[in-house]
């Protein structure tokens, strides 16, 4: 079953010194499964993650041929349309839960927005409901979470935070944008977890957008791999040691690993064919 | 005109100076996109075409008094916006009078911010007691009330337009003493700046060098805000007959010499007034556009 | 007698009142020609020791000598010991053209040749000199980084000291700095001492490597020890499982 289904997405950013293509042409479809996009940066990546929310404001502009999330036309919806799409249905985990989390506002406050806004619910019940989404991202001491302003949790601790602020809705896809990109190594792999965990229970689709071919390649289904704006390549996450594509196969080959050899790391030679559109 | 703008923008200059005009022309086309930062502009061309060109624009003598013509109103033939209570037509004394604000407008944006930036950045920069001593210093002068001050130089020195710009000056330059000092603050702690100290650089070289370049855009900003408070203060010192003295056809003196005529012949005060307006409402309009280009914040990206 | 001598290296910052011991306690060598890493997580104080040396952290206690004598950070100092950034967005002054950049350590002290010297540096790292007169936001974050090596190796020091080089780089453009920074290294024998949080990228450019966690030193392996993972603590072992690649088989 098809949850979301794009069809040559363009954005363009109309600056002082001409057109800025960021994402050009790009399409794929996703089911309740795991997609990761990966890229470097300027790819796109982060450009096409946002155009599903419709997120990107003037001078940029998206452009598609078929934007479809559960059968709506995304492309067709007016604001206050998306704005109900957006927090219920698709929701957003961004890199850095310093910026990305409300500083003067204490965590529990923001947990408890949305519910006593959007879905009405009275003081108690959001509490209550805020206190179990930290529960279910394993934060073993919720009410002194909820007392405690951003800036006092660690960086693992408010990314945890803002996946559990995403899910209280229940959406049906989620899109994380290097959610752990920002994270020490050994508290990555937690957070990775919490978040297999939660997506698998509640069957919920995944865009998980990275810079980091091997770990999307751990964790999700399919991959696509973006380059200049464009999809290169796409396959399945097992298959990545097959993949055909040279920037695919440049971009696993350069990392330096533990125990290699140390010798010149094999660099990407950039084919200009690469950028060009089919 | 083509390959002029193909050398500005040329990614790969050739010399430092092509470097620098191809960042100036790109903020260029930046602010164009404004309108209101252009209109802005247009106003203060304007001023700057009329206080150049004033003995051709101007219609009169600006201080040829003419008693039988006396309050004459707007379009009357040959003085299209009418005559003073000596007969002088407003027009001409207008036209002038840019030439006086253009005056303390350029004394005052030259010494005030050049004085603020460097006690700002040096307090910023070292801190401790540097620090404390020369805010201490900015606070002093920021406690003077413009008018306060201009009346003692008045008792001291006599009053004239060259002591009531001494007096602005002198109390215009703490507020850009604080803004260097707060931009010093943030950049004092960047990575560019530690390497360069790394390197063996002195604080001079540090704070011309590195530092000002920062505070700059913050300063032309506050400048071109701040002419718009330099005018009508200047106006203000006029009206109170501290700053020009007649015949000079100072736009502040003009309103306060019609202010008998009020409500019968408005236009004595209310044309220098309009001009007053209008020029501050330029420099307003400019300086939003200048803070919209210049911002590090933008600029950075 | 090793190049780079820490001793019971202590720094803390006093900010409101408030104390944090940044390092405490640590004591390291680094030999000339060796390239030795510092790795741990946010917090660890890798980056501390850096900027310690450098007289931009206040050391309270522990010494820190470089080629046998106590340290000092005159101009001779300068020309001993340079440092990388991490951030290349921050690292370079934005308003200042390449050319001034890397002119700038050369005018200060006084050497000359400014003109040849800086289209060699260019040379040196790899970037076209018709980019002398570019500013650093026309620039890649690698490019930018590049310059920032390049700058740092103008008044050609012995030791040059890497703040997390590669962090803000994409893969690729990780591959081609290390790559510069082991053949410049070979080129000119120079000492690195080098923080990284990924211990895959230490261990491709150091020989030797210090495991720190909340300011203290938690233990000092070998290349051969790291690759064998033959550690001894629990925390060294938890970073390693972390970073090592288990994607390959």
């Amino acid at each position: 079953m098809t949850l979301l289904s794009v069809k040559n997405l363009r954005v363009t950013f109309d600056t002082e010194t001409g057109r800025v293509e960021a994402v050009r042409g790009v399409s794929f479809s996703l089911g309740r499964e795991r997609l990761g996009i990966v890229g470097e940066s300027g790819s796109g990546k982060t450009m096409t993650g946002r155009s599903v929310l419709r997120l990107i404001r003037p001078p940029g502009r998206i452009e598609a041929d078929e934007m479809r999330f559960d059968g709506q036309d995304l492309m067709r919806l007016t604001e206050r349309e998306m704005r109900a799409l957006r927090g219920p249905r698709i929701a957003m985990v961004m890199q850095d839960p310093k910026y990305s989390l409300n500083p003067v506002m204490r965590v529990g406050d923001q947990l408890m927005e949305g519910l006593r806004k959007r879905d009405r619910l009275g003081r108690a019940e959001a509490r209550a409901k805020a206190i179990a989404a930290l529960e279910a991202v394993q934060i073993r001491d919720p009410e002194r979470v909820m007392e405690a302003y951003p800036h006092e949790l660690s960086g693992g601790m408010g990314q945890r935070v803002m996946i559990a602020m995403m899910l209280i809705p229940n959406p049906d896809l989620l899109i994380a944008d290097e959610p752990t990109s920002a994270l020490d190594v050994t508290v990555q792999a937690e957070v990775l977890k919490i978040l297999d965990d939660l997506v698998r229970s509640r069957g919920m689709g995944l865009i998980f957008i990275s810079h980091d071919l091997r770990l999307v390649a751990r964790f999700c289904d399919r991959v696509l791999v973006m380059y200049k704006g464009r999809v290169v390549e796409e396959l399945a996450a097992a298959d990545l040691l097959h993949a055909k594509h040279p920037y695919t196969q440049g971009l696993l080959n350069c990392l330096p690993r533990i125990g290699g050899d140390r010798g010149p790391l094999p660099g990407l030679d950039r084919d200009a064919a690469w950028a060009k559109e089919v | 005109m083509s390959t002029l703008t193909e050398w500005l923008r040329d990614p790969n200059p050739t010399s430092r100076r092509q470097a620098k005009l191809g960042q100036l022309w790109l903020g260029w086309l930046r602010l164009k996109r404004n309108p209101l930062a252009m209109a802005g502009l247009v106003i203060i061309g304007l001023l700057l075409v009329i206080a150049a060109f004033a003995p051709v624009l101007a219609t009169h003598d600006p201080i040829a008094q003419n008693l039988q013509n006396r309050l004459q109103p707007p379009l009357t033939p040959g003085h299209w916006l009418g005559t003073d209570d000596f007969g002088r037509d407003i027009w001409s004394r207008i036209v002038y009078g840019s030439r006086i604000t253009l005056y303390i407008i350029a004394l005052v944006a030259v010494t005030a911010p050049l004085i603020g930036l460097m006690v700002g950045t040096v307090a910023g920069y070292f801190g401790g007691w540097v620090d404390a001593v020369l805010m201490r210093l900015t606070d002093i002068f920021l406690a003077f009330p413009r008018l306060i001050l201009a009346l003692a130089l008045v008792a001291v020195l006599g009053p004239g337009i060259e002591n009531a710009v001494l007096a602005i000056a002198l109390t215009a330059w703490p507020p850009y003493a604080r803004v260097a000092r707060a931009e010093t603050l943030t950049v004092r702690n960047s990575d560019y700046i530690a390497a360069v100290r790394l390197q063996g650089a002195g604080a001079g070289r540090i704070i011309w060098g590195h530092i000002v370049p920062m505070c700059l855009p913050s300063v032309i900003i506050r400048v071109t805000l701040d002419m718009a408070g330099v005018i009508l203060i200047a106006a203000g010192l006029g009206f109170l007959g501290l700053g020009a003295q007649p015949p000079l056809s100072e736009w502040g003196l003009m309103i306060s010499a019609g202010r008998k005529y009020l409500f019968e012949q408005w236009w004595v005060a209310t044309m220098p007034g309009l001009a007053i307006f209008i020029v501050s409402l330029g420099f307003n309009l400019l300086g939003d556009g200048l803070r919209d280009v210049l911002d590090p914040r933008s600029a950075a990206k | 007698m090793s190049l780079i001598e820490i001793d019971d290296l202590s720094v803390t910052f006093t900010a409101q009142g408030r104390e944090v011991r940044a390092v405490q306690g640590v004591s390291l060598r680094v030999d000339a020609r060796e390239s030795f890493g510092l790795v741990g997580e946010s917090g660890s104080g890798k980056s501390t020791i850096l900027r310690a040396i450098c007289g931009l952290a206040p050391v309270s206690g522990g010494s820190i000598r470089i080629g046998g004598e106590a340290l000092r950070h005159d101009r001779a100092f300068a020309r001993r010991v340079q440092m990388v950034f991490q951030d290349p967005y921050a690292s370079l002054h934005p308003r200042h053209t390449l050319d001034r950049t890397l002119s700038e350590p050369l005018a200060i002290h006084g050497i000359g040749g400014a003109d040849q010297r800086v289209m060699r540096a260019l040379e040196d790292v790899g970037l076209p000199s018709s980019f002398r007169f570019r500013y650093p936001h026309q620039l890649s974050g690698g490019q930018r980084q590049r310059v920032a090596i390049a700058r740092a190796l103008m008044l050609e020091p012995e030791i040059l000291l890497l703040d997390e080089p590669t962090s803000a780089l994409d893969a690729s453009v990780q591959a081609e700095v290390l790559n510069l920074l082991a053949r410049l290294r070979a080129e000119r024998g120079l000492t690195f001492l080098m923080v990284s949080h990924d211990l895959a990228v230490i261990d491709h450019v150091c020989d030797r490597v210090l495991v720190m966690q909340h300011g203290r030193a938690v233990e000092e392996l070998t290349r051969a020890e790291l690759a064998g993972a033959r550690m001894q603590t629990d925390y060294a072992r938890s970073l390693f499982e972390a970073s090592a690649d288990r994607l390959m088989g």
